[in-house]
This record gives C-alpha cells, structure tokens and sequence, in this order.
C-alpha cells in the first residue's frame, strides 16, 4: 500500500484530486444508494416502534381525564341520592357490560396480551357511546340543583369519548388484527330514562356508576399497555 | 351422686354469681376498608359493648355475584379488629358484601353489611422519608426536597401511576404554598429566604384516588450568610477604614478645618454706624451711630427707574430743632430703605451735632448721560427735612417730574403738561390768553424738589459774547431760587450771575410757546 501510495504521489498534482474525485463519486453513488435503503428500512421498522408508546400515552391520558370526570359525576350525584334510591337501585352487575370478561387484578392484567387488553379497552369504549348520549341529553331535565355543571360535564365526558375512540382505532390498526376484535355490548335501557322524579334520578346514578367502573377499566388497561410499551421511560413503570 | 349435684348447684351458683353483668355482645359496626396499592385491601370495624365475657368477632364477606360467603382470610395483619385481603383474595370492580359477627357465650351480634368496590377505597399512605436539604445555585440558596414511595414495590407496571404534592410554608406563616409534582419523588423551591425555616409535608394518589395524609413534616432553617453576603461584609469594612481614618484627622485637626471650611463671616455692617451705639439706645449715640461717618455715598438707587436725587440749599431754614431731631430720626430709620423706593424722597439727613462738615453729597443718577455735573461741594450740607412720610405724599405735595421718570401719583396737582407748556385760556383776536400757570405753593420748610427745572434754566437768549440769558422758569411764587450755578450749554458761565429774576421771556426760537413770566 505504501509503495503504491508513493507511486501516487510521483502523479502530476492536477491530475490527482480529478482522479480521486471520480472514484469518490463512484464510490457514493453505491454508498448512497445503501444509505437510502437502510434509512427507508429502518424508519418503516421504527415508525411503528416509535408511533405506538408517543399514542399510547396520549390515548392514556385522555382516558384518565375519562375517568376523572366520569368519578366526579358519579360521587355529585351518589351524595344526593336518597336512601330509598340508594336500595333500589340496581346492581351493577345489571350493567349492561358486565358480561364482558375482564381481567380484575394486577396479576391477570399482566398476563393478558396487549391485543386483549386493546380489544376490551375499544369494546367497553364503544358500548359507552350511545349511553353517554342519552345521559347528556337527559341531564337538562334532571331533578337536580346543580344540573348545568353536570350536563357541562357531561358534554365534555361525550367528547372525550369520541377522541379516544378516534385514537384507539388508529392504535388497533398498528397492533395487529387481535387487537381490532370487538364485542358488542348492546344497551338495552332506552333513550328515555324515566317518566318520575325518582326513577330519572335513581337510573342516571346507576349509570354513572356503571360508567364509573368501565372508565376505570379502560384508563387501568390502557395504562398498562402504555408501560409495556415503554421501553424508553422506565421511570414511568 | 349428691354429691355431684352439690357441686354441680355450687358451680351454678358461682357462674350466676360471677356472670351477672354478662350478656350477648353489642352490635358491632364495619368502619370501611382501604387499598393502599390497588392490590389488596384491608377493613375495620369497631366492636359493640363487650358483653362482659370473651367475645369474638368474625367477618364474613361475599362477592356480588357469587353465593359463596367466606371469612377473613387475615385478622392480624391489619391490626386488632381489622381483616386484611391480599392479592389473591383482591378483586377489582366487584362489590363485597362484608358482615362482622360477634359472637360470645351468651349470643352472638351481627353488624351491617357493608358493600364496597375496591376500585373506590384506594387511598394511599402517605410518602416516606422526607428529606430537606440546602443547596447553592449561583450563589442562591434553594430548597431541595426528597422522598420516597409509599409501596414497597417500586415497580408497578402501570398498574397504578403514583403522583405527589407536596405544601411548603415558612415557619411562622399559617398559610401553606402546594407544589404538583407528578411522578417526580424531589422537587426544587428557589423562592426562599435566608435564615427562614421552612415546613415541608408531602402527600400522594394514585391516578383518581383519594389524597393520602400528608407526611409527617420536616422543617429546615436557610443558612443566613451565603459567598455573596461574607464579600459584602468584607467589601464594607474595607471600606471603612478610609472613612474612619478621615473622621480620626477630621477630629484632631477640627479647629483648622473648622478655619477652612467655614470663615469667620462679617455681620452685617452698615459703614459708618457703629451697631454698638445703636444698641445703647441713646439719641447722640444713635444718631453718630446712623450718622458717625457721613459715607452715605453708598446709598445708590434701589430700581433703576427711581432716581434720587437731593435738592441742596444753604438755606439754614431747612434745620430743624433739635427736639424734634431724635423723633424724627428714629421715625426715619427703619423707613429709610424703604423710602428709596418711593416716589417722594422723604429723608432726612442731620449734620451731626459735632458740626461736622459733610462731604459731597452724592448720589448716582440712574440715568447715564445725562450730562450733569455734581454738585459742586456745599458750604454745609443743610438738612433737608421731609416732614412727611411716604404716606402723607398723598397730601398733595407734587414731587418734582421734569426729568424725572418718576410716576406722578394722581392727586398731583401740578398739570400734566410739561412745564414749559402752557394751557391757552382763551383767544382774543390776535392775543392768545395763557391760563395762569399755576406754581405750587411754596411749602413750608419743604423740599423743594419740584423745582428740579431749577436745576436748569433754559437758554432765552445768547448774546454776542460769552452771555446767555437764561429763562426764569416759574417758580414758586415765595421764595426764589437761587441756582446753584447750573448751566446748559457750552459756555461755562460763573455762576448765578446772569440768571435774571426778572420776568425776561423772550420767545427762543425752539417753537415753544413762551412761558407765562413768572410772578415770582
């Protein structure tokens, strides 16, 4: 190499940068071509890599706002409700997403897949879609003091049920077809939630509770699923 | 056998004796649960009365849906009347239906039941180990806070997702500042103060769940000096030492500083009067205090309008007695500078009583140019009285105005035409009648300063030789004036000689209307 070298440098010095540039050209050229392909290849494996926990944590977050206003509903109303209607009011296992199975501990929720806890996540959000509508609609002619605060609540809970549905959709698209199964939880309870005073109000209470509980489960479930996903945050876990 | 049977009644007796206060236990009541980790949770109760014999409690639960009712699986981890439900015993978003029994020899009390959903009593305790320290950010002192999870596990999954806030005050306000912190287990205060103590509790949830108490609350005083307040001190006292050795030679050498910075300041000092004989209040002493050095040369005009100026006689009239000397002149003293100003020259100047010759009198006209020679140096200065103060010149008593700029007051009589004019009366054919002018009365031991025209005399006629016939100017109709000599024009004339007292008008051709000769 050394000989060759100082071969080389024996070469006119106009000729020698003409030279070594045609050979660098030549050189990048392939060099280039190898370099688009790896980014094209690495980028479409990374995209989903990277795509999934940045939505994930945002899907999370509007499911724990969810939540939040979905608790603060359900504790208004459950203060004023009588005893009388505290009693008759149904169980919650006459929710109408309680024949969904779900994991009910830590332990279970691990051990479930990721697509599971998706599918479940987007079933219970969907069952919910019509309901809230029919509780947002109700609210204006609910027997109660501070009915203007609640339907405001209300309106924003519809909305960021819409969002996160939006969201989850997209998600499920990236997870695989496991993950885009639905179960239909039908709601059989009607778009009038009672003719008196009392029955209005003992069934707007058990259907926050209901949701109350399902929006639990949803932010609970996403939440895991965004800890497993985030391999870059371990502080988060 | 009997005896048996005595033995049995005795035993009988003695438990109806000793079990009187005895009965079946109180109801008891379920307090509530809490889950401090989502994971497991464990429940309360508090006994009914006691019955007076041994009681024990149990507590049975059910989940909703199933019929199965189990016990307790733990009564002592969670202390005395608690049942403790670990992970495997924990189900989330189930209702458990809990009942507490008592149960003692006599009976047995069964509690309410007690529904809850583990998902809605998830309370966590509060963070452990709260440690405050004092760190250095660019010379500012700041608060570091730290602490430490409640759970054990730090690892959690997801499961829960902790947050923390923690409520800073200093040590004697009562009002607490709350900080969020999320996830973070430290935080950062910068807005402190030095040689405060500060109060610092720290409290969590998890994701929606109740706030746990707050911490046990650890306190911190800020060191007071920090580099910049020790460079501070030192720069200060550096500083200082100047400053201190020039206080020192300041106060050794006071009497020539003194001399320095303030000189001994004249006092006032009229010259020529000696305020010492003022003081004495004596009229001589007074009076050759005023009047000692006769320098009142330096009496000048006070305005530049106001023109003073003395009218000398050597008329001995103008002297006034002696009585009436002191009066007079203490009257006049304070007035004196004052009347400078006014528009009569009310003064009154006294030769001292040593006779002693006064020197030229002289007062600087404020009108430059004026071609006037002083006065030349009087026999004796005679005593011009002013009967009148400034007040009285209302009286009627016309100060001289010819060249004067003075501000004739209203009242003044005298007319308001130049003297050399004269009011026509009346036309008669070829003859214009003059009003009488009228001259102002000689006043008595006055003034005379409204003859200032005597001053001058206007030219009539120049004759042929170094003669110049001076016009006599109306005068006051009493006395006559003796010019002390003034002249206009260019020929010097001795004198007082050709001034003619005599009614010599003589048309001069100045355009003028001729005077009214005089009646003097």
């Amino acid at each position: 190499m050394m000989a060759k070298w100082s071969k080389n440098t024996k070469t006119s010095a106009s000729e020698r940068p003409r030279r070594n540039l045609k050979k660098e050209m030549a050189q990048m050229g392939t060099r280039g071509q190898l370099l688009a392909l790896l980014t094209v290849l690495c980028s479409a494996l990374m995209c989903k890599a990277v795509d999934i926990p940045d939505l994930l944590d945002r899907a999370s977050q509007r499911s724990d706002k969810l939540h939040s206003l979905s608790n603060m509903l359900a504790l208004e109303l459950e203060s004023d409700l009588p005893t009388i209607g505290r009693v008759t009011m149904p169980r919650p296992a006459m929710c109408h997403t309680s024949s969904l199975l779900t994991p009910n501990d830590k332990e279970q929720a691990l051990q479930v897949s990721e697509s599971t806890l998706m599918s479940l996540a987007r079933s219970l959000l969907k069952a919910w879609q019509y309901p809230v509508g029919v509780l947002s609609n109700s609210a204006n002619s609910l027997p109660h003091q501070s009915k203007g605060s609640i339907s405001n609540k209300l309106q924003e809970l519809q909305e960021h049920s819409r969002n996160l549905e939006d969201g989850l959709d997209v998600l499920s698209g990236k997870m695989g077809p496991a993950a885009q199964i639905l179960s239909t939880l039908p709601y059989r309870g009607g778009s009038d939630l009672g003719q008196d005073k009392m029955s209005k109000l003992i069934n707007f209470n058990f259907l926050l509770s209901c949701l109350r509980r399902d929006s639990h489960k949803i932010d609970s479930f996403l939440k895991v699923l965004r800890c497993r996903a985030a391999n870059m945050q371990p502080n988060l876990c | 056998m009997r005896g048996a049977l005595v033995l049995g009644v005795l035993l009988l007796l003695s438990a109806a004796v000793w079990c009187h206060d005895a009965s079946p236990p109180g109801k008891p009541a379920l307090i509530g649960c809490r889950s401090p980790d989502k994971e497991t949770f464990t429940c309360w109760w508090t006994p009914g009365s006691p019955g007076g014999l041994p009681t024990v409690h149990r507590l049975y639960y059910h989940r909703a849906e199933s019929k199965v009712v189990r016990e307790c699986p733990d009564y002592t981890s969670g202390g005395s009347n608690s049942c403790y439900f670990d992970k495997s015993q924990t189900t989330l978003w189930v209702e458990y239906e809990l009942t507490v029994v008592a149960t003692n020899a006599l009976g047995n009390a069964t509690s309410d039941t007690l529904s809850i959903d583990v998902m809605n009593v998830v309370r966590p305790y509060p963070p452990k180990n709260v440690v405050l320290q004092v760190k250095q950010s660019n010379d500012n002192p700041y608060l570091f806070i730290g602490w430490q999870s409640p759970l054990n596990k730090t690892k959690t999954y997801g499961w829960v997702t902790i947050k923390y806030q923690l409520r800073v005050r200093p040590e004697k306000s009562k009002e607490w500042k709350i900080y969020d912190t999320d996830l973070q287990r430290n935080f950062s205060l910068h807005t402190v103060d030095p040689r405060v103590t500060y109060e610092v509790e720290v409290r969590c949830a998890l994701d929606h769940s109740t706030w746990s108490e707050w911490s046990s609350t650890a306190s911190l005083k800020i060191p007071g000096s920090s580099q910049k307040d020790r460079l501070l001190w030192v720069l200060m006292l550096v500083s200082l030492i100047p400053l201190l050795t020039a206080v020192c030679a300041l106060v050794v050498k006071r009497n020539s500083v003194k001399q320095c910075l303030l000189p001994p300041v004249p006092g006032p000092k009229i010259i020529g009067v000696d305020p010492r004989l003022l003081k004495s209040g004596r009229a001589e002493d007074v009076v050759s205090a005023l009047f000692g050095n006769q320098k009142l040369a330096n009496m000048k005009a006070r305005t530049e309008e106001m023109e003073e100026f003395i009218s000398v006689s050597d008329s001995r009239d103008w002297l006034l007695p002696d009585e009436r000397l002191s009066e007079k002149v203490r009257s006049l003293i304070i007035p004196n500078g004052f009347v400078f100003g006014a528009k009569t020259q009310s003064f009154e100047l006294e030769k001292a009583a040593d006779g002693k010759e006064d020197p030229v009198f002289d007062r600087s006209s404020s009108r430059p140019g004026d071609g006037r020679t002083p006065l030349p140096p009087a026999p004796e200065l005679q005593s011009l009285s002013a009967s009148q103060d400034a007040a009285s010149r209302s009286a009627g008593q016309c100060p001289a105005h010819s060249y004067v700029d003075i501000p004739t007051p209203e009242d003044c009589r005298t007319p308001a035409t130049p003297d050399d004019y004269s009011r026509v009366k009346g036309v008669h054919g070829e003859d214009v009648l003059l009003e009488e002018e009228r001259v102002p009365p000689c006043p008595d031991a006055q003034i005379q300063l409204a003859n200032v025209a005597s001053d001058y005399s206007r030219v009539a006629e120049v004759n042929s030789d170094a003669t110049v016939l001076l016009q006599n100017l109306p005068v006051c109709k009493e006395r006559q004036h003796h010019d002390a000599g003034w002249t206009v024009g260019k020929k010097p004339e001795p004198p007082g000689t050709e001034v003619s007292t005599g009614s010599s008008t003589q048309l001069v051709g100045s355009g003028y209307v001729d005077s009214v000769p005089n009646f003097c």
